[in-house]
């Protein structure tokens, strides 16, 4: 407590800080813009062929899609609201929001795995053209920031849940923050490979 | 006389410590900053022969058949030999910078830290990867006229292969850096932890390029925007910006060692 007070006199409260560790937005700042640029790739090999890239896109499940986008969103929201009941300082609510959250990251992983499952059952592979490779790429390298999100929240669960003292919440705040970022990624890929004819 | 070396006795050893403590630190340090400059050769020479006149900026493509890519070799001829060559001298430099980054490092760390025997190792091989690639474009390039199009294909695919799915190396080296730049707990750290961040994030992009041999086309081929133009711009920035700091923490330490020597 002693530390917080001499931190609050070092800075005024009017000052406004950046939720999370600061370098967590480096990394982020960087991510998308490797993401923006793979929709820009993406967006000029559709200009140059947009019939065999429409095709291609009739063959994605548009359902399970916007399913995965409502997961993602309500996931999201969940990790929002276990933040607003840590800094109200009731972990138990904390504990079960965040659980929600980690569930919904498990779901769209489930879900997507059983998408590619599919997919490659109806012989569409990475290898089966532009559309396909981008399509693999860009919602594997995605895959992989949910996995990693979810395990990161996973980490943060099983600590509270354990009932160990919890110093500050700028750990969570940065994986909060960065689960968000996953879900602003999906929010663009989803329009981009499904929806945008 | 002769040759045989000068016998010091401990008490003229304890002499020699206190007089002369700062001079060999100032010494010391002075070959740090040297070796840190080092990176300037690396960057300088490597990207000279690379990109100025092997012309690899972009590459010849992936998707190339034999015959255009022994064309290219006939066409650009003795500059992409010398450029091979200068990108083969240069590489070595690479691990100088990394030696001075391991001894920062391992004034973060205690004694039986890791972390500095990662950054000096993962800095030895990014070096000789460089310069094996180097070799690999280099033997291609030889003789063109008695070479088939197809073993200068194989030597050049070789080549890319050995220079970009090696990675790993450098990205555990990259990991070393970010790990030990967040254990410093120093209240004004010796380099910004945000850097530790973009050093992971390098170290992140890279694993791009395990995808490298299955694409000839695209962002993932080896001439293609992420595993070209991201993996190598984030690395030279992540030089750029990591050379400054290094600089500056050179200078405090020395400070604080000539302090401490009296």
């Amino acid at each position: 407590m002693a530390a917080l007070t001499t931190d609050q006199a070092a800075e005024p409260e009017t000052r406004w800080k950046i939720p999370g560790i600061e370098g967590v937005w480096v990394l982020m700042a960087g991510d998308m813009v490797i993401f923006a640029l793979l929709f820009g790739s993406f967006m000029s090999a559709r200009m140059k062929d947009p019939g065999t890239f429409e095709v291609a896109r009739h063959t994605l499940d548009f359902d399970r899609g916007g399913i995965n986008t409502l997961l993602l969103l309500t996931s999201s929201w969940c990790v929002a609201m276990s933040l607003h009941a840590m800094r109200a300082e009731r972990r138990e609510v904390a504990v079960r929001w965040l659980g929600f959250g980690i569930l919904g990251g498990f779901g769209f992983a489930v879900s997507k795995v059983l998408e590619y499952s599919a997919e490659i059952s109806a012989g569409h592979t990475a290898g089966s053209g532009d559309f396909f490779m981008y399509y693999f790429m860009m919602t594997g390298i995605h895959l992989v920031h949910v996995l990693v999100g979810t395990l990161v929240l996973s980490v943060f669960w099983v600590r509270w849940r354990s009932g160990r003292e919890v110093r500050g919440l700028t750990g969570f705040e940065s994986a909060a923050v960065f689960w968000h970022m996953v879900d602003l990624l999906w929010i663009v890929l989803f329009p981009l490979l499904y929806l945008v004819r | 006389m002769g040759i045989a070396p000068e016998i010091r006795t401990p008490q003229q050893d304890a002499t020699l410590d206190t007089t002369d403590k700062p001079t060999r630190i100032r010494g010391d340090y002075l070959t740090l900053r040297w070796s840190l400059m080092g990176c300037l050769v690396y960057v300088g020479f490597g990207l000279g022969g690379f990109a100025g006149l092997a012309g690899f900026m972009p590459p010849p493509a992936e998707h190339l058949n034999a015959a255009g890519i022994a064309g290219y070799f006939h066409d650009r001829g003795i500059s992409l030999s010398i450029g091979m060559v200068m990108l083969a001298f240069g590489g070595p430099f690479y691990y100088l910078w990394s030696a001075v980054l391991s001894r920062i490092i391992s004034r973060i760390e205690g004694p039986m830290g890791v972390l500095s025997t990662v950054e000096l190792l993962g800095g030895l091989l990014t070096a000789w990867i460089t310069v094996m690639s180097a070799i690999i474009w280099l033997t291609a390039s030889m003789r063109p006229e008695s070479r088939s199009p197809e073993t200068i294909q194989t030597l050049y695919d070789l080549g890319w292969i050995f220079f970009d799915v090696t990675f790993a190396f450098t990205s555990l080296q990259l990991l070393g850096l970010g790990f030990a730049i967040l254990r410093d707990k120093r209240q004004a750290p010796l380099i910004p932890h945000w850097v530790a961040w973009l050093g992971f994030l390098t170290a992140a992009t890279n694993v791009a390029l395990v995808l490298m041999p299955f694409f000839e086309t695209g962002p993932f081929a080896w001439q293609g925007l992420i595993s070209f133009w991201a993996v190598f711009g984030l690395f030279f920035l992540i030089i750029g910006v990591v050379t400054p700091y290094a600089w500056k923490a050179l200078r405090r330490l020395e400070a604080e060692d000539l302090t401490a020597a009296g």
